[in-house]
């Protein structure tokens, strides 16, 4: 009896290894197969900060990697739209008075769009000659800034944006929501890599906590497999990590993520950065007491806030406290993407990762110029 | 003259690259430098999106090469002005470089440029990017065939460019 009882235990142990190497095989296998396809797609991400909810929506299509359009909604409220071709961009604000997410930001004036590798740098800190005036259209007429407020499309015929938030740039997680949603599958296969292990989803599996899944399970017959990321232990208080820094919490030790799949192509990612769940092992490790009069979504919130001051200090990410969902569909459909015809040309270099990397200096002067307007009623 | 040491950089840097695949496959023999012949390209523009395209003789560079991956090789400016704003080099593999196989693929793309190679889909086509000393970079491969595209980082449609000579055909 005891001999079968050892032989089972090793049984499941092994055919548990197996399983998480070839479902991470698979859905790898599916993300490579995706990425390759032309689709349209809904990106959503709601943040939850001591403020409250955040939620944007990025909606659009995409040819290839270099064709695409998207409209950026915030709380529901159409923003943005954007139209890439190649090197050029289109951008309009549907609402003027949330331009001040997407200028330019002075500390990163040496980046600018354009560049097939994505890395094209300024000529330096002083403005480049600009024919047109300090953001000059085309004409010598409004600026770019000021065509923007009154809600018309501006045309830069080489600003596309240089590069996605990707490992080696300085773009983080929320700064460019159009970026965000180009790269989720980056971000993914980032995710897998700073995952304990891949699970395919198996609702009769010892490891499955029902109470503990925020995700939907596949339908019945639908053909849709689920891939669910592990996440790994929180690290110990006493875990320096070959520094002398303590290793802090990271985004990977509080992220749930499924990935559905269907005939080997992805159809939707789901993630939710989960710190309430985790809430009980953060106290004990780091032996601090969280009061127990609040919601946990606030006390998370402001666990959150307590980790990031470290992170940051260190000179690492903050984590982003979301909710995340990434739809396709369409996949390898015919889809064409045209630029808008009603446009003024000019350069975006005032939009951050936008504009020709000659330009980025003037762009930082004329997004400060924009920032010190007084900003117009919602709507008017 | 004074552009010469940049076309030559990008040659270089290819025939190493291609050098160091052959020496990870002890199976295949190598091409030696000198035995690298001129690849010509038939039907091939003279005007790339306003830019003027020229052979350049670059058997010399190659010569100097041990050994190497490929049996041809071909290296063409496109100038605006006399002043050079992107180089294409197309090369051809030897019958023994497993072409196909994408392990082989980022072997050879990992060894150009300064940055890792981000993968990304244009048309049907895969395209690698990378960046070099004040340069973009997209690869690509064609049958036997790399093309290599090296723009300058100042050049205003390095990706207009990269499509249109995606349409080159070896």
């Amino acid at each position: 009896m005891l001999l079968s009882g050892l032989l089972v235990v090793a049984t499941f142990g092994l055919s548990g290894c197996n399983k998480a190497s070839d479902a991470e095989k698979q859905l790898r296998a599916a993300l490579h197969n995706t990425e390759k396809l032309s689709n349209t797609f809904l990106y959503q991400e709601t943040v939850h900060d001591t403020a409250g909810d955040h939620e944007t929506d990025v909606r659009g299509l995409v040819e290839d990697d270099f064709r695409y359009k998207a409209r950026v909604a915030e709380d529901g409220k159409p923003v943005l739209d954007e139209v890439v071709s190649d090197d050029a961009i289109a951008v309009r604000f549907l609402d003027p008075t949330r331009i001040g997410r997407f200028l330019r930001k002075p500390t990163k004036a040496d980046r600018g769009g354009s560049g097939v590798g994505g890395n094209g740098t300024a000529s330096g800190a002083t403005p480049a000659p600009n024919p047109g005036g300090v953001t000059g259209t085309a004409s010598g007429g409004p600026t770019a800034g000021e065509l923007l407020a009154t809600r018309r499309w501006v045309l830069d015929p080489a600003g596309a944006p240089a590069a996605f938030a990707s490992a080696g740039t300085d773009q983080a997680l929320g700064d460019d929501p159009i970026a965000d949603a180009r790269d989720v599958f980056a971000y993914v296969n980032q995710a897998i890599d700073a995952a304990d292990r891949v699970v395919e989803f198996n609702p009769e599996s010892l490891d499955y906590r029902k109470d503990e899944d925020p995700f939907p399970q596949p339908e019945p017959h639908s053909g849709v497999k689920r891939y669910d990321l592990v996440r790994p232990n929180l690290p110990k208080a006493s875990q320096t990590g070959g520094s002398t820094n303590q290793v802090t919490p990271d985004a990977r030790h509080f992220r749930k993520m499924s990935v559905y799949v269907k005939d080997k192509r992805v159809i939707q990612v789901r993630e939710t950065i989960d710190v309430q769940s985790r809430l009980k092992d953060l106290a004990d490790i780091y032996d601090t007491k969280f009061p127990t009069d609040r919601p946990k979504a606030e006390v998370a919130a402001i666990a959150v806030e307590a980790l990031n001051a470290i992170r940051t200090g260190q000179g690492q990410d903050p984590i982003r406290m979301r909710d995340m969902e990434l739809s396709l569909k369409d996949l390898g459909s015919a889809v064409k993407v045209d630029m808008p015809t009603d446009t003024t040309k000019g350069s975006l270099a005032l939009l951050e990762n936008r504009g020709r990397p000659a330009d980025a200096a003037n762009g930082v002067l004329e997004a400060a110029a924009v920032r010190a307007q007084p900003s117009p009623p919602p709507g008017g | 003259m004074g552009l010469r040491p940049r076309l030559l950089g990008a040659v270089l840097a290819a025939g190493l690259a291609l050098a160091g695949c052959a020496r990870s496959s002890a199976s295949v023999a190598p091409t030696p430098g000198k035995a690298v012949q001129a690849l010509d390209i038939p039907n091939l523009p003279t005007d790339l999106l306003g830019l003027h395209v020229a052979k350049e003789d670059v058997s010399a560079e190659v010569a100097k090469v041990p050994s190497a991956f490929i049996d041809a090789l071909s290296l063409y400016s496109l100038r605006h002005n006399d002043l050079v704003q992107a180089t294409l080099q197309v090369s051809r593999f030897n019958a023994g470089a497993d072409v196909k196989a994408e392990k082989f693929r980022q072997t050879v793309v990992n060894q150009i440029g300064s940055s890792a190679p981000r993968t990304v889909r244009l048309g049907a086509d895969t395209v690698y990017l990378t960046t070099g000393t004040k340069q973009s970079i997209g690869m690509w491969f064609k049958g036997r065939y790399l093309f290599v595209l090296a723009t300058r980082a100042d050049y205003d449609e390095p990706r207009t460019l990269l499509r249109k000579a995606l349409e080159i055909q070896p």
